[in-house]
């Protein structure tokens, strides 16, 4: 006598679960075909988050602020939304006032903070002016520069400070590119580090033909660029407010309340804060400053002082 | 009909099989006459013989063929935009990315038709989704490599400031001094491409001299500053031209090329801007007419019957109505 083994049809959530577990086991074999490994995972999400750990910098040291001030204040930013928004007792309102900590509050800091980096940057390009005439009236370099910032102006006064002293020029130079945080004045230090030891006349006719024309072209760039963004945002302000008026007209019409009192119109209200910050991001990325290569000072420093040239 | 259903497949079987055979033929040799097959020996063992893949071949006559495999290559893309990965490795990745997707959309798909009692999201959203992030993983790759290119263009054209001063008389050579520079920067693209012979993926044989390397390098990572350094070295090796005032002037050029270029970005940009800034007019519009569309359309129950419509879905049955709070529905509904 024999028996036969007869399977039953699978139920339709067992079906599901050998299809679930199909699909796991398909993505491990291609992940480990792949060869994803998780710590070289982590580092590429660092090395891609620092740009923006970057751009924070660079705001704080707008803002004349340091690093952790300003994340603090970030951080302050936020709570203060959310409470704001508890406040009301409006489940939406927590959101709405999360985003505002979250990304209204430094795009309103932002401009200050790119004014300031501006007036900081024309000031160092007519210093760089200046070394340049005073070598051209045969004073050396680094007494022409260690002259000019003894003398800084009040925007420049902290960056240069360094050089005021007594302290080797290239530390000197590497610590007034780490307090000025911009890519111009990088630039600018660079090609004083390299040239100051080798060949000064060389360094002379640099400034005179390419840097300096090429940092007053930018220059000239970016203040157009930042009256452009200036006039942006008044407009972004101007919409701000006549869609805060409007929400708050459209909430005292008793059938426009009940709508907006329901989850739909909740999430209407999402979405029209979405857009909003969606064009006011597409705003910001329309209007492009001239790039400069970002330089690690130290390693210039340490890679070119051991050859004699730093 | 089911009898010329299974005729057909008959036909296409054999069809099948017969190709498969006369590929095989044709793959091995079999019907070559043996002269022939000789003459290719001795040809291909003294180089005569074309041994470049289909595609290369099929390329050379037409050239838009050869210009799409180009641009689609993937192996390209990710030696360009930097990647460690090799092709077969991201098309293993990709598609894992692409069944977790499709993982994660089906247990939600399952999780909320347990709650509602009736399918929530449509069938063919799960696998829509898995094909976009592969869509969208290709993208990416492409805009890496686009911004690589970008990246290793401004490195360069920076370092040309000061190469003029470092390689001068008595200096060091442009390739040292180049690899000195590069790996000083932040992002590292030019050290990157430079150190280790990593160009070798794109340019397999080294050229013989540094400007036809420079020249390679650039043709194909296409970042044609490398194509003008190669010449600067040229004149100054070969023409023995001064170093300082050659790479000044290509860095004088550079820099007049890249400020006329952010001038023409920017006056565009001001032309291009009237648009987001036209387009805040739709959340007031949202925020006036929403409300209205909603009393028009019947409430809640209207309402999302024509969201509904619109997403081609089909609405939430009424238990899913009764097991949610009531305090989120509408209050036509609750």
């Amino acid at each position: 006598m024999t028996h036969a083994i007869v399977l039953a049809p699978p139920t339709p959530l067992q079906f599901f679960a050998e299809v679930m577990l199909l699909l796991v086991l398909g993505c491990a074999a291609f992940w480990v075909v792949a060869g994803v490994d998780g710590l070289a995972l982590a580092g590429g999400i660092r090395r891609r988050a620092e740009p923006f750990r970057e751009r924070e910098r660079d705001v704080a040291a707008g803002l004349g602020w340091s690093a952790r001030t300003w994340a603090w204040a970030r951080v302050a930013a936020v709570g203060a939304g959310i409470l704001a928004g508890l406040s009301t007792g409006i489940p939406i309102a927590v959101v709405g006032g999360l985003l505002g900590g979250l990304f209204a509050f430094p795009w309103a800091l932002a401009a200050r903070a790119e004014r300031r980096r501006l007036r900081t940057e024309r000031a160092f390009v007519a210093m760089v002016r200046e070394v340049r005439d005073r070598m051209l009236a045969n004073t050396a370099f680094d007494q022409a520069l260690r002259d000019i910032a003894d003398t800084a102006p009040a925007e420049l006064r902290e960056v240069l400070s360094p050089l005021a002293g007594d302290a080797p020029m290239a530390e000197a130079l590497v610590e007034v590119e780490r307090r000025a945080r911009s890519p111009l004045a990088t630039m600018i230090c660079l090609a004083f580090m390299l040239s100051r030891t080798r060949n000064q006349a060389a360094l002379v006719d640099l400034l005179s033909d390419t840097l300096l024309p090429a940092a007053t072209a930018a220059l000239g760039i970016e203040t157009e660029a930042d009256v452009t963004a200036t006039q942006q945002r008044t407009i972004v302000y101007i919409m701000l407010l006549i869609e805060g008026g409007s929400l708050w007209y459209v909430s005292s019409v008793p059938t426009f309340h009940q709508f907006y009192a329901n989850v739909l119109g909740q999430l209407t209200l999402v979405v029209i804060a979405v857009m909003f910050l969606g064009l006011t991001w597409v705003v910001g990325r329309m209007l492009r400053r001239p790039a400069w290569t970002r330089w690690d000072m130290e390693s210039v420093r340490g890679e070119f002082e051991g050859a004699g040239l730093a | 009909m089911l009898e010329l259903m299974g005729a057909l497949r008959w036909i296409l079987l054999v069809m099948l099989a017969g190709g498969a055979c006369i590929a095989a033929a044709w793959h091995f040799d079999l019907y070559t006459p043996s002269h022939v097959a000789a003459t290719r020996r001795l040809l291909r063992m003294r180089g005569l013989l074309d041994t470049r893949p289909i595609q290369v071949r099929v390329g050379e006559r037409i050239p838009f063929l050869k210009q799409l495999a180009r641009e689609t290559s993937l192996t390209r893309l990710l030696a360009i935009s930097g990647s460690r990965q090799e092709p077969g490795q991201w098309v293993a990745m990709t598609a894992g990315l692409g069944l977790l997707v499709l993982l994660v959309l089906s247990a939600l798909s399952i999780v909320l038709r347990a709650a509602a009692g009736s399918s929530v999201l449509p069938l063919w959203l799960a696998p829509s989704a898995a094909g976009g992030i592969v869509v969208l993983a290709y993208a990416a790759s492409r805009q890496s490599s686009r911004g690589r290119r970008q990246t290793l263009t401004l490195e360069l054209g920076d370092m040309l400031v000061t190469l003029g001063v470092l390689v001068g008389p008595g200096g060091a050579s442009v390739e040292d001094a180049l690899l000195s520079l590069a790996r000083c920067t932040r992002e590292k693209a030019v050290y990157e491409l430079l150190r280790n012979e990593r160009w070798t993926q794109l340019v397999p044989v080294r050229p013989r001299t540094q400007y036809q390397l420079f020249w390679a390098i650039g043709d194909a990572y296409e970042v044609p500053l490398f194509r003008t350094l190669g010449d600067v070295i040229r004149s100054v090796t070969v023409k023995g031209l001064d170093p300082l005032e050659q790479y000044t002037n290509l860095a004088t050029s550079v820099y007049s090329a890249r400020l006329a270029d952010a001038q023409s970005q920017a006056a565009r940009a001001k032309i291009k801007l009237a648009i987001p800034v036209a387009g805040m007019i739709l959340p007031l519009l949202v925020l006036l007419t929403a409300p209205l569309i909603y009393a028009i359309v019947g409430g809640g129950e209207g309402m999302s019957q024509w969201l509904f419509s619109l997403a081609s879905v089909r609405p939430l049955s009424g238990r899913a109505f009764e097991t949610c709070p009531q305090s989120w529905l509408p209050p036509a509904i609750a």
